[in-house]
Formats: structure tokens, sequence, C-alpha cells
């Protein structure tokens, strides 16, 4: 006769010890940075959270193009089957409205809680916050700043909100921010092109020295200003630079050249560069 | 007539005794209504992730129903030896196919239908109202494609035994939703020999995409042509009729063997 365990207490533990060893294994795969490496439960729970966390990114992506998934690049066949399709479900895409824009934010949020580490999950979901039309822009700060607190070591959190401190015209703390997004950027080829990187250092360094121009340090504005054509040699800052360089006062005061860098940035990240777009 | 609906009346009464459908209401309602009660940042009138989970939700549980309920209809006719008390009566084989076809298509319409009606009601609590014509044609088109699964369901179970005609329909009518729409991207890229059977899998298996109008629902595109909608239905039927006459075909002939009941 096979001996069996009737007793619930007997079971009750081996559940507790079941979900004890499970949440430590949670536990250990939300901090990749202590992932022992001879563990494969913690690395596969790890690898799961990452792929369900981006796959809740892509999610928002698509809302956010009203439920048009990205096309696989190359031809497609027409043919009356084709068309069919796309009259019962379209493909085309076009944008959510200004006012329907935080319907992205449950996948946002979702893939955030999943996969804390997608640090571009972080960014879009303060992003959108911000948006006039959404207006919670305290509450995108102070998730940027959990980012930050996540991501020590990730100039991105702060280049974010430096933006939002000069969007305020709190200088004071926006040079804070891109000191300490300087000292930590370093270009990040897994998750992001070096070019992207680059991008946003000569960006960081825009605002940087335009700061030091409100500071009234010409000097250090001019340094700052000779780094960013080092990065890219035809940077519209070289005319500032050059008006600076001849002791002319620039068309536009930095304020304004924060302002407008700011919304031009802004307004960019809300396009996208697919070309079906659906008015 | 009457002998296909009564055939279809005792299907569709078995099944409700079973408790599986009611914890599915419960347990889809209880994801709903905490999907729905998530607070992000305080803002107020999002809900159509609600609305797609729920769709999707009732997409999914009502296909799986119509699987599960259709392929165990023959097979276990004909374990229990229930198949020649049936066959006994003045009842045809078609009769039989088309009783059991009838009553496993209406009981997961009348799952989908009360799943459908719970995302209904809880995107209503939450603010979010659809489109009143392309939920009808949604509605519509998920019942035709329930009425396809189980005639795949059905016809497969003819000749396959139950756990068999199970995963293979599963496996048909999952694999095809999932790949069906890759294909024109896929016949682009060849030619010659290598196509037709490509192109053969393209025809041949069925379009259950077509049936599904959530994109068009959840984030409002409003109702699809007419032209395709009537189209899709079309073909609903006709991939029924094929599939419930392919069954017939194999089952006319098939030998029942009173040892295995």
């Amino acid at each position: 006769m096979k001996p069996r365990i009737n007793h619930p207490g007997a079971w009750l533990t081996v559940c507790w010890l079941l979900v004890a060893v499970v949440a430590a294994r949670i536990d250990v795969a939300e901090r990749p940075d202590m992932l022992p490496v001879d563990d494969a439960a913690a690395l596969l729970v790890h690898e799961t959270r990452q792929l369900i966390g981006r796959e809740l990114y892509r999610s928002s992506d698509i809302y956010y193009h009203r439920g048009a998934r990205p096309q696989p690049a190359g031809t497609v066949r027409e043919d009356g089957l084709t068309r069919l399709s796309e009259a019962i479900s379209p493909t085309q895409h076009t944008h959510l409205s200004a006012g329907e824009v935080s319907e992205i934010m449950p996948w946002l949020m979702a893939a955030i809680r999943i996969d804390p580490y997608n640090i571009e999950a972080w960014r879009v979901a303060a992003f959108w916050l911000a948006a006039p039309d959404v207006g919670k822009y305290d509450e995108a700060i102070a998730l940027l700043q959990k980012a930050e607190r996540r991501h020590p070591e990730d100039y991105r959190p702060r280049l974010d909100l430096a933006r939002f401190r000069l969007n305020e015209g709190d200088f004071r703390n926006a040079v804070r921010y891109l000191d300490r997004a300087l000292d930590r950027w370093r270009p990040d080829p897994p998750r992001d092109s070096r070019r992207q990187a680059e991008l946003d250092k000569s960006e960081l360094l825009t605002y940087r020295g335009l700061c030091h121009e409100i500071e009234g340090d010409l000097e250090s504005a001019l340094d700052v200003y000779n780094q960013i054509l080092e990065i890219i040699p035809d940077a519209p800052i070289a005319t500032r630079r050059d008006a600076l360089r001849r002791g002319e006062t620039p068309d536009l005061p930095p304020t304004a050249w924060v302002q407008e860098s700011i919304r031009h940035r802004r307004k960019h990240a809300e396009g996208c560069d697919h070309h079906d777009h659906h008015e | 007539m009457n002998r296909i609906l009564a055939i279809a009346f005792v299907v569709v009464i078995e099944m409700l005794r079973q408790k599986a459908l009611y914890v599915l209401l419960i347990l889809m309602s209880a994801l709903l209504f905490a999907l729905a009660s998530v607070d992000i940042f305080g803002m107020e009138g999002i809900v159509r992730h609600v609305q797609d989970i729920g769709m999707l939700t009732a997409w999914v549980l009502s296909w799986g129903i119509a699987v599960m309920v259709s392929v165990r209809q023959l097979p276990r006719a004909e374990k229990t030896g229930a198949v020649f008390g049936l066959l006994a009566k003045p009842v045809s084989r078609a009769e039989l196919l088309l009783g059991k076809w009838l009553g496993a298509w209406l009981l997961t319409v009348v799952a989908a239908l009360v799943f459908t009606a719970v995302v209904v009601l809880v995107s209503h609590v939450h603010d979010g109202r659809f489109d009143g014509t392309a939920l009808f044609q949604a509605v519509v088109l998920h019942v035709g494609a329930l009425a396809v699964i189980c005639a795949v369901g059905i016809g497969l179970s003819t000749t396959l035994n139950e756990d068999a005609a199970m995963a293979t329909t599963l496996a048909l009518t999952i694999g095809s939703y999932l790949i069906m729409p890759r294909m024109p991207y896929i016949l682009a890229e060849l030619s010659g020999w290598r196509a037709f059977p490509t192109y053969l899998l393209y025809y041949l298996a069925p379009h259950l995409e077509w049936f599904d109008m959530r994109r068009r629902l959840v984030h409002d595109w409003g109702p699809s042509p007419w032209w395709a909608f009537l189209s899709v239905m079309a073909y609903g039927a006709l991939y029924t009729a094929v599939a419930l006459l392919s069954g017939w075909l194999g089952y006319r002939r098939k030998r029942f063997n009173r040892n295995t009941a």
C-alpha cells in the first residue's frame, strides 16, 4: 500500500515551500545584476519577464497606432483575399488623437512592472504622462525619479529629467541633472544605436552650453559647443558658436533656444517615420 | 429536421449541466472587473485595454469550448454505445452528424454571447462604448467562426479519436489563425513549383482571421464594409458545409465495434 499524505498541514507546508522558492526566484530575477550565472531557474524567470515586458511595451506602440501592428518588411501579394482581410481588419495605421493617448498607459505601466529594467518603457510613459492632453506632469517627474533610482548608471532618465526642469525654467536643477547625465553617458549598443547615444550626448551638451550662457559663462559655453561640433560637425549650434565667437548676440536668447529645442524634440518624438498614415 | 434539432437539444442540455462553463464565466468576470478597477495615475476613461482583453478572452474561451465540445460528441457516443441506440431509431448518420454539430455550435454561441455580454457590461460600467454596428458585425462574425471550428472538430472526430481530433483541430485552427495573415508576404517571395504547396495551404486552410473584428471594434475604426462582412459570412457558411460534408463522407460507411464500447 502506498503511503499517503492526508494531513492538511503537510500540504500547506509543501505549498508554502513552493511559494517561497518561486518568490525568491522572482525577486532575484528582478535584479539582473544579482543573477547567479549557474542558477538556471533564476535566469529563466528573468528571461521570461523580459520577454513579457517587451511584448507589453510593444502593445503600447500598437495601441498608439490604433491597433495596427508593424507590417513585415518586403512586398505583399495583393489579391482579393488580402483586400478582404484589409477591409475586416485595417492595417494602415494612424495615431491616437490627443485626447485618447492615455489608452497606452496601462500597457506601459504593466511593462514597467513586469520588466523594470526596460528603460524605454519608463521614458515613454513619462513622456506621454507629461503630454498636455494627459496633464500628469508631476506624475511624469515622479516616474522618472523612480527610473533614476532603478537605473543608477543610465544617463537617459537624467536627460529626461533635465528636459523637464529646463521646460519649467528651473535651470539650477536642470544643470544638476545634465551634469549627472553627462557623467554617466556611454554608448549602449545592445539597446540603442551608437548614433542615438551620440545624438543624446549632443543634446545634453547643447543644454549644458545654453545653461552656461544663462549663467553668463560664455567661455565654458564655447568649449561645450566645440565638443558638440566634434560629434556632429553640421549641428545647428555652429551658427550660435560663431556668433558668440565674433562677440555678437545670437538671434535667439539661450532660454528661447532651450524652449524651441524642447518643443522641436517633443514634436519629433510624437511623430513617426511610417509611410502609410491613414488620415 | 426535427430529429436534428432533438439531437442538438440533447447536446446543449448535456453540456449546460457541466460546471466548467460557469466556472469560466466567473473567472472571466473576475478578471475583467479586476482589470477595470486598476488605478492608473487617477486617469479616468481608460477602457480600451479592458475591452481588448475582454474580447480576446471571450474569443479564446469560446474557441476552446467549441473545440472541446465538438470533438467529443461522436467518439463518446461510440465509446458509450449511445450511437447504436441513436442509429437504431430512424436517424441517418447525416442527421446525427448535423445534430451534433448544431448542438455544439449552439452551445458555444450561447457561451460566446454571454462572454461578450460580460465584456460589454464591464466596458459600459467604466464609460466605454462600442460602436453598435461594429459590435453586431463582430459578434455575428465570431458566431460564424465558431460554426467553422465546430464543423472542423466534428468532421475530424468522424475518423479520429477524441484526443487526436482535439489536437488536430486546435493545431489547424490556431495555426491558420496565426499564420494566414503572414501568408501574402510569404507568397510574394515564392515562385514556380515551390509556391504551389503554399498556395494550396493558403486557399484550403480556414481563414479564421477574417472573422476577427476586434481591432475595428476596440480601436474604434467603425463597422467594416458590408460587402466584406457578407463575403466572410458566405465563406464561413461554405467552409462549414465543406467540413461537414467531408466528415459525413468519412462517417457514412464507418463500422462501429461494440467491443470498444
